[in-house]
Formats: C-alpha cells, sequence, structure tokens
C-alpha cells in the first residue's frame, strides 16, 4: 500500500504540469456551457460561442486522454529498456496507483465539473444525478480505461496515435452499420442520432 | 564457493536469430565477473535473460538461487542493474530520483549514497535529462549500489565514455565489491581487465571460455621455437590442438600455447622438431590472449 501511494505521488509530480491544463480545459468547459445562448439564431453572435462550447468539450476530453496515456507511459510496459523493469516494482502497486490516480485525477475532477454544471443550470438534483453519475462510469470504463489499455500496449505517444485513429474508424464504422441495423435508437442516449425514417 | 547466478544451456532466439546459444555460465559470490565479447555477442541477451527481462527459448538460469524467470520485487530489491542504454526517468533530478528509489529498498544506506554522490560529483538539483552520457551512468550506479546489493549487474558501462569516467566508475565498482558480486560485460578488454577477478569470453552466441583471470594468464604463453636445420621447420606428427596462431619461417616457429606446462610443452616441443636450438617462452598480456582466442576460434580455448 505504501509503494502504491509513493508512485501516485511520483506520478502527480510527474504530471503536474498535464494537471494545470486539464484543470484550465474543465474551467473553459464549465463557463462555455454555463453561459446563457439563444435557442436559436443564424446570427455571428452564436456562432462564437457554440464553437468555444465545442472546442472547450473536445479539449477537456483530449487532454483527459493525454493525461492517461502519459500516466501509463511513465512505466511504459513494452520494451525492454525501461529503468523500472529490474526495480523491486509491485505489480499490484502499479497497476493500483495508475487506476486511482486515473480516477482521482481525471474521471472525479469531470464528475465534479458536470455536476456543477447540472447545479448552474438549475436541473433537479433527482434523478439527474444518477443518469450523470451513471455516464461517468460508463465514460471512465468504456473510454478511460479503453486508452488506458491502449496506451499499455504502446510505449509511445506517436506508436499511440496509428492504433488510435484505427479503433476510432472501427467505431465509428460499426456504430454506422448499428444506426442502419437497429431502427429507433434510444432517444435517451445522448450519442443517438434520428434514424433514416426520422431524418 | 556458492554462486550468485548460475546459467545451464541457456539459449535465446529471436525469430531466425540465435542470439545465445547453450550458453553455461558462474558467478561465485564475490567476484568481479568480466563478460567479454564482440559487439553481437549476445552479451546483452544474457544480461536480458539473466534479469528476467527476456525469457529464455531453452536453457534456465538461477540468479540469487531464484530462477530467472521468476525474479520478482523481493529479488530485485537486493540486485542491482545498470545498463548502457537504460531509458530513465529523465524529468527527475538526481536528487529526486534518489529519493524515489529510496523506499523500494529496505536497505537503502544513506550515507553509502552520500558517498557515492561526493565520490562522483554529481549535481543534485540536475535532471537526469541534463546529464552528460557519463554522469547518467554515475547516477544510475548510484542508484543500484546506495542499497548494497547483493548483485550488481552492468551492461557495458563503460561505453562511449571518456577515460576519466571510466576510472571513476570503476573505483566505485571495486570499492562495493567484496559484499557485492558483480557481473559487467564489455566489448573492450582494456575497461575491465585491470579490476575483473573472473572472465568470459562470449562469441556468437556462445561461451567459448570463463575462467578465473589468474589462471587464464598463466595457461597462455607466447612460444619460439628456433631450429638447427631449416628442414626440420615443417615437423614430425601431429601438432596439439593447445598450440594456437602458428607462424613458420624456415628456421623459426612461432605460437600460442594455450594449455602451458612447462615439462609437457617442452616434451610437444621435441616431439615435433627433434632437437631444437632454442625455445623461449614468454607471458603474454591479457589482450594478446584474447586476440589470439578471438583468431582462432578458440578450439582449443576451454
Amino acid at each position: 500500500m505504501a509503494q502504491l501511494w509513493h508512485i501516485l505521488r511520483k506520478d502527480c509530480r510527474y504530471l503536474r504540469f498535464e494537471f494545470l491544463l486539464y484543470a484550465l480545459f474543465l474551467g473553459c468547459y464549465t463557463w462555455t456551457e454555463t453561459q446563457v445562448v439563444p435557442a436559436t439564431s443564424f446570427g455571428r453572435e452564436i456562432f462564437v460561442p457554440d464553437t468555444l462550447r465545442l472546442l472547450s468539450a473536445i479539449g477537456m476530453m483530449a487532454v483527459a486522454s493525454y493525461l492517461i496515456i502519459r500516466l501509463i507511459h511513465a512505466e511504459a510496459i513494452p520494451g525492454d529498456k525501461q529503468f523500472w523493469l529490474t526495480r523491486p516494482y509491485s505489480w499490484k502497486s502499479l497497476l493500483g496507483a495508475k487506476v486511482l490516480l486515473l480516477l482521482i485525477g481525471v474521471s472525479l475532477p469531470m464528475l465534479a465539473v458536470r455536476l456543477l454544471i447540472f447545479r448552474i443550470q438549475g436541473f433537479p438534483f433527482y434523478p439527474g444525478v444518477w443518469q450523470l453519475l451513471w455516464s461517468q462510469l460508463v465514460m471512465t470504463v468504456v473510454i478511460g480505461l479503453a486508452i488506458a489499455a491502449l496506451a499499455a500496449l504502446t510505449a509511445g505517444l506517436v506508436q499511440f496515435v496509428i492504433p488510435a485513429l484505427v479503433l476510432i474508424s472501427v467505431a465509428a464504422f460499426v456504430q454506422e452499420d448499428a444506426y442502419w441495423v437497429i431502427p429507433g435508437p434510444p432517444a435517451r442516449c445522448g450519442f443517438a442520432r434520428p434514424s433514416p425514417q426520422q431524418a | 564457493m556458492t554462486t550468485v547466478i548460475s546459467a545451464q544451456n541457456l539459449s535465446k532466439r529471436f525469430r531466425k536469430t540465435e542470439a545465445v546459444e547453450d550458453l553455461n555460465l558462474e558467478v561465485s559470490e564475490g567476484s568481479i565477473f568480466g563478460l567479454i565479447g564482440p559487439n553481437g555477442a549476445g552479451k546483452t541477451t544474457t544480461i536480458k535473460i539473466l534479469m528476467n527481462i527476456h525469457k529464455p527459448s531453452a536453457g534456465s538460469a538461477e540468479v540469487i538461487g531464484v530462477d530467472s524467470r521468476r525474479l520478482g520485487p523481493a529479488e530485485f530489491a537486493k540486485i542491482g542493474y545498470v545498463s548502457e542504454n537504460q531509458e530513465m526517468p529523465d524529468w527527475m533530478t538526481v536528487e529526486y530520483f534518489l529519493a524515489y528509489l529510496k523506499p523500494f529498498y529496505p536497505t537503502w544506506d544513506d550515507a553509502r549514497a552520500n558517498e557515492l554522490l561526493r565520490q562522483f560529483e554529481l549535481p543534485l538539483k540536475r535532471q537526469l535529462k541534463h546529464l552528460s552520457r557519463g554522469m547518467k551512468m554515475k547516477a544510475s550506479l548510484v542508484s543500484s549500489l546506495a542499497y548494497r546489493p547483493k548483485l550488481l549487474v552492468l551492461d557495458e558501462p563503460f561505453s562511449g565514455l571518456d577515460p576519466m569516467v571510466r576510472e571513476d566508475l570503476a573505483e566505485g565498482l571495486v570499492d562495493s565489491a567484496g559484499e557485492t558480486s558483480i557481473l559487467v560485460s564489455s566489448h573492450d578488454l582494456g575497461d575491465i581487465e585491470s579490476f575483473a577477478s573472473h572472465i568470459g569470453y562470449i562469441e556468437n552466441g556462445k561461451m567459448k571460455f570463463s575462467e578465473e583471470m589468474t589462471s587464464l594468464t598463466e595457461r597462455f604463453r607466447e612460444v619460439e621455437v628456433t631450429v638447427a636445420p631449416p628442414a626440420a621447420a615443417t615437423g614430425k606428427g601431429q601438432w596439439p590442438e593447445s598450440w594456437l596462431r602458428p607462424d613458420k619461417t624456415p628456421a623459426v616457429i612461432r605460437f600460442v600455447e594455450s594449455q602451458f606446462d612447462s615439462e609437457r610443452t617442452q616434451k610437444d616441443i621435441r616431439r615435433i622438431f627433434g632437437d631444437v636450438v632454442q625455445v623461449s617462452v614468454n607471458p603474454m598480456p591479457l589482450r594478446a590472449i584474447f586476440v589470439a582466442l578471438a583468431r582462432t576460434g578458440s578450439k582449443a580455448a576451454a
């Protein structure tokens, strides 16, 4: 357990600038999501906040992904030259430290920000909070751990990008395929698009 | 004497390349074992198998009494590993690097670490990425000696370093010898001949010979035989296999005797050349022994 905290502290120090950047993007995301924007407009003034909102959301997700990749690559698994391979690291402590930092350093702040936005926008706390928690959990497990798993199979950022792009393309293709096969995606699903009949 | 490393018939194949083939190796406790061989001979692969970085394709090895494939945190707390091409956490300062490693080792000795830091004159506040190659090796060595390991394994630690840094590193190693058994690889004999107690020569993945330094220098002699009639230089009968690199002129024969025994060698000379005018026997420097072995394929070396 002591080794777990020791590795975690080291990773916090190692990624301190990335965490600062992440905090900045979380702040931007919160700000853009809480600005009052007219529902419909074709004017210039609506275009800028929407772009900002999109950019801050993409930026936040990109920095979160980058943080996870850097966190895993701090003790890269593939290769035979890493200094830590011949040091008395316990696998349990190493894995525990990485998962814990992913949760408390990446996922939890994002959840906090989403809860804050939820409150500022005036939504009732119940039952929305459970949906938020569920979506955050799914995002952490599906996206966060998928990024961590892919990072664990690669030794550097460049090596990570190519398979990641391939996987994203495959996922997009599968989703597109499912869109035609499964009629009427659930209306409550945030990523669902209208079916061909609806469109 | 107990052994800290013992490898039997160790082999490692990378697709079609046999990097290590049927290699046997024994490193005794307290010794400084120099693993010598040209670039690409299989030294690094052997060391990586011993350190459980690679799994052997065949054979097995025991390191501090544990199968190399089972080396884990408990064993690595007693083993130091320094390699020329090791990827270090470059963002750390020397000071933080040592502070970070300290809790991993129950036997970490601050006094020893400080003594080594003073000896190597390392800048504590400088990041590892801003250290020269020699300084980086020194930092790596400090981090591997501060916990007084039972075994220290060094892979080409002197490669590309200037003579002063080599001297410093060698001094650091000699100071630790005794309580720490050392396995050090190098492609240059000059790097380690001054302090190694045992030596092993590896070539094309095979261990050509492995023995104590003193016995190696005792069994090799450069022999010069002067014969009376020029025709006698061809000799009679089969030459012993232990005679390496024979060089003949009509009146003089020179060779390297790899199993020197004064009486037996004299007897062999008389059997082959009959009455000789003069026989001169000279001890050989280690470098000349290695050149002789490397050039003859060292059939008679073992």
